[in-house]
């Protein structure tokens, strides 16, 4: 078969809109090419096959055609569905994001004197007008790291660094370790394992606790404080965008053991001299408003960045691809917990949150979707590049806030294919800085943003609360404003650290 | 002899191949105790055509030492069926 003479005759394709950003292509592939396959297959595989009785490549056509003929007709067909479909796309343009999806592809048949028609859906990548980039107004929260702030750290330092002392009976805060076992609807058992590590949610935490990756608003009062051995059971339901298909929005009962207990001593200030090698308070005091003041930076950055892609996202209307959406609510905790990972949170505290975000709606999904496109265009268009050597620092920049190895860290993002995830982060924070750049920036106090910020949360709840649910396109201009709790700790991110306790 | 059981199956061998093509000879392997009359009737009244001429042969495979005695040496039949002109066998 030649390539020139497919090329001069084409196939037949017909394009339709299926939905937001979704196309069904119609492919009728000319009867006289799908000989040309055919028979390019058998010549293929006559000058290959061996069959008792003949010599290598001497075995008759036909033979052939009756032994192996299904299987030629397969791979034919294979072939000439995914050349006709690239070409395709190619031809018309079109910018695929995602696989391909047909509901009767098998059903698809190769008969030599025959067309072969065949249709998928796909989805593109949404069409939308690019706001423009100079000048948006951006305000920069000043941030000063106070005495008060460097003793509250110092104090938090000291219960980081402190040690684990076993105890017989439970107190709020101390960690349970044990056998859990979850069990979902119609008694299925989706998780059991031992070593489970649940906090009994401490007094000042009103009873909301995570157990198993779920957060349950009482968690205190069903866990109690049982001692090594009690079995309880904790019952709650499977948020909206649990991994777990079966498990969304439906009745989950979690059977935990509790074998140990263990309660955190705090070091004392002399013990983290000593350890961390500092020659006196006051010196490591500086040390921890140094590092304060970097984490601060970072927060004053991302505090303007979410400025500039809550702009984005407001001045943009798109209709975004459904299939799409709901694979990117899965990705987007594994999104939010990198950028957890960066901001240097403590890891217990990252599965804290991204159990919290698990339970958001899929209006986060869409946002963080519609922001992806947005940025991917913006960084086109700003001509934002990445390279690897900045994704090696940022996986250092991490490990060092984790105080791991950043060789280690590095293969953990490979082998739960996460480094994908960074690049595009960077590339996020790259494109918003470079907004920045262009920004009007205006300088404000820490209250005065806040204030601002929490304005803006409310206005957005109400105002969700009065809409109507679940319009894509609107969606994403209300960020997990549907629900109260997921915007807690979106307010919460919002804030700059200085400021928390 | 009852005719279902003259015919093993068509020898399909690049050989028997060309002989078809290029010859109209068709190859079987036969019963060893089948004669030319019964393979000629055989071929006539299984796939319906003429037969010309029927040319047999028998081999006998090779005798090995094993250890327990010896094995082979079973005779089979092969018949090369010339079919009258215009005729032909579908084998494939």
């Amino acid at each position: 078969m030649s390539s020139s003479t497919v090329a001069e005759r084409p196939n037949k394709v017909e394009i339709t809109d299926a939905g937001p950003s979704r196309k069904k292509l119609r492919i009728e592939i000319p009867k006289e090419t799908v000989a040309e396959q055919l028979s390019g297959h058998l010549d293929s595989l006559s000058i290959e096959a061996e069959l008792p009785g003949f010599r290598k490549g001497h075995v008759p056509r036909r033979l052939l055609e009756k032994k192996f003929g299904t299987l030629v007709r397969k791979n034919a067909k294979e072939q000439m569905l995914a050349s006709a479909f690239s070409r395709a796309v190619e031809d018309n343009k079109l910018k695929v994001i995602g696989t391909p999806t047909s509901q009767d592809m098998d059903k698809v048949e190769v008969d030599e004197g025959k067309p072969m028609v065949f249709e998928v859906e796909v989805e593109v990548l949404p069409e939308f007008t690019l706001p423009s980039l100079d000048g948006i107004a951006v305000k920069r929260p000043r941030v000063d790291v106070t005495d008060a702030m460097v003793d509250s750290e110092m104090h938090k330092l000291c219960v980081t660094e402190g040690r684990l002392e076993e105890r017989q009976e439970t107190e709020p805060g101390d960690y349970l370790t044990g056998h859990a076992r979850m069990i979902g609807p119609g008694g299925k058992v989706f998780f059991e394992q031992d070593g489970i590590v649940v906090q009994a949610p401490a007094k000042d935490r009103d009873g909301k606790g995570m157990i198993v990756g779920l957060v349950v608003d009482d968690l205190g009062a069903q866990l109690g404080l049982p001692k090594p051995g009690q079995k309880v059971t904790v019952k709650t339901t499977g948020p909206e965008n649990h991994e777990v298909e079966d498990l969304r929005g439906q009745p989950v009962t979690v059977e935990y053991t509790p074998a140990r207990i263990d309660r955190i001593i705090p070091a004392t200030v002399d013990e983290l001299i000593a350890r961390f090698g500092f020659p006196d308070a006051a010196s490591m005091k500086d040390a921890v408003r140094q590092r304060m003041q970097q984490r601060a930076a970072v927060e004053q950055q991302t505090a303007m960045r979410q400025q500039v892609a809550r702009h984005l996202l407001e001045g943009t209307k798109m209709d975004l691809p459904e299939r799409l959406t709901a694979q990117q609510a899965g990705r987007a905790l594994e999104r939010r917990r990198l950028e957890l990972m960066y901001r240097g949170m403590d890891p217990a505290k990252v599965e804290e949150q991204v159990a919290q975000l698990r339970a958001a709606s899929a209006m986060e999904a869409v946002r963080d979707l519609k922001l992806t496109f947005i940025i991917d265009r913006a960084s086109e268009s700003l001509g934002v590049r990445v390279s690897d050597m900045e994704v090696n620092g940022r996986i250092a920049q991490m490990a060092a806030e984790r105080n791991e190895r950043p060789e280690k860290l590095r293969q953990q993002l490979i082998s739960s294919n996460q480094i994908q995830g960074v690049y595009m982060q960077i590339r996020e924070h790259k494109t918003l800085d470079a907004i920045i750049a262009k920004a009007k920036l205006e300088e404000v106090s820490v209250e005065d943003y806040n204030k601002e910020i929490a304005e803006q949360s409310k206005a957005a709840r109400e105002k969700s609360k009065s809409a109507k649910p679940a319009k894509t396109d609107d969606a994403g201009d209300k960020p997990a404003a549907a629900k109260p709790a997921p915007k807690k700790a979106k307010d919460d991110e919002d804030k700059p650290k200085s400021k928390k306790k | 002899m009852d005719l279902t059981y003259v015919i093993k199956r068509p020898l399909l061998t690049e050989k028997s191949t060309v002989e078809s093509s290029e010859r109209n000879r068709f190859c079987f392997e036969v019963d060893p105790r089948a004669s030319k009359d019964d393979v000629k009737k055989a071929v006539e009244t299984l796939y319906k055509v003429s037969v010309e001429k029927v040319n047999t042969l028998i081999t006998r495979s090779r005798i090995k030492r094993v250890r327990t005695g010896l094995t082979g040496g079973k005779l089979s039949k092969k018949a090369f069926v010339r079919l009258k002109e215009g005729q032909t066998i579908e084998l494939f």
